[in-house]
């Protein structure tokens, strides 16, 4: 049964190549979904990668990132009219989809997402000019 | 306030999208709330010349200490 003010997806094709870290593909209706992830970008100059380094312990992954706020004196009072119940799509193509990031056919109530990601550049040489 | 959102045909062909970036979100569909947040920290110590060294474990306490220039 179709919720109230809530149009149907249709879509004919899709094709999505890579879907990682905690990305969500998501096809039919939802309530919450709430994706989370933490990264550790390293970039090295020469290809060294040790199994077992590095760790979250930097203020990157344990600021609060702040939301706008909306003071409203006024409540506003949203109407919706579909005057179509579908939302119709024939292909989608999607190549990739990164941390924390969602694909959603289909309605939904809440989306949170977060995501933390933190640089490192290693290069052997300053001479590069 | 009153606020009133008439929905009319919506008709898409085709949608190619090369990336959906970090903490983003491609939706096809309705929703009530919506909130994307995400910190992307490159800051100029996080160059390195030099020897190439393995990043503070995960015992290693003083990962915030090295993170100079927050807070």
């Amino acid at each position: 049964m179709q919720e109230k003010n809530k149009r149907i997806s249709d879509v004919s094709n899709i094709k999505v190549q890579s879907v990682n870290s905690s990305s969500v593909l998501q096809v039919g209706d939802s309530y919450k979904l709430k994706p989370f992830s933490r990264a550790l970008a390293v970039q090295r100059e020469v290809a060294i990668f040790l199994g077992d380094e590095g760790n979250f312990n930097y203020n990157t992954f344990k600021e609060e990132i702040p939301l706008p706020e909306h003071e409203s004196e006024e409540t506003v009072k949203t109407t919706f009219i579909n005057e179509l119940e579908t939302i119709k799509t024939e292909n989608v193509y999607i190549l990739s989809l990164a941390a924390s990031s969602i694909f959603h056919v289909g309605s939904t109530e809440i989306i949170e997402s977060e995501a933390r990601i933190k640089h490192f550049r290693q290069l052997l040489k300053d001479d590069k000019s | 306030m009153n606020f009133t959102v008439v929905n009319r045909e919506i008709y898409v062909g085709n949608i190619k999208v090369t990336g959906v970036a970090t903490s983003s979100v491609f939706l096809i569909g309705d929703s009530e709330v919506i909130t994307c947040s995400s910190t992307f920290d490159t800051p100029p110590e996080s160059l390195v010349i030099g020897a190439i060294t393995p990043l503070p474990g995960e015992d290693e306490k003083d990962a915030d200490d090295k993170d100079a220039g927050k807070e």
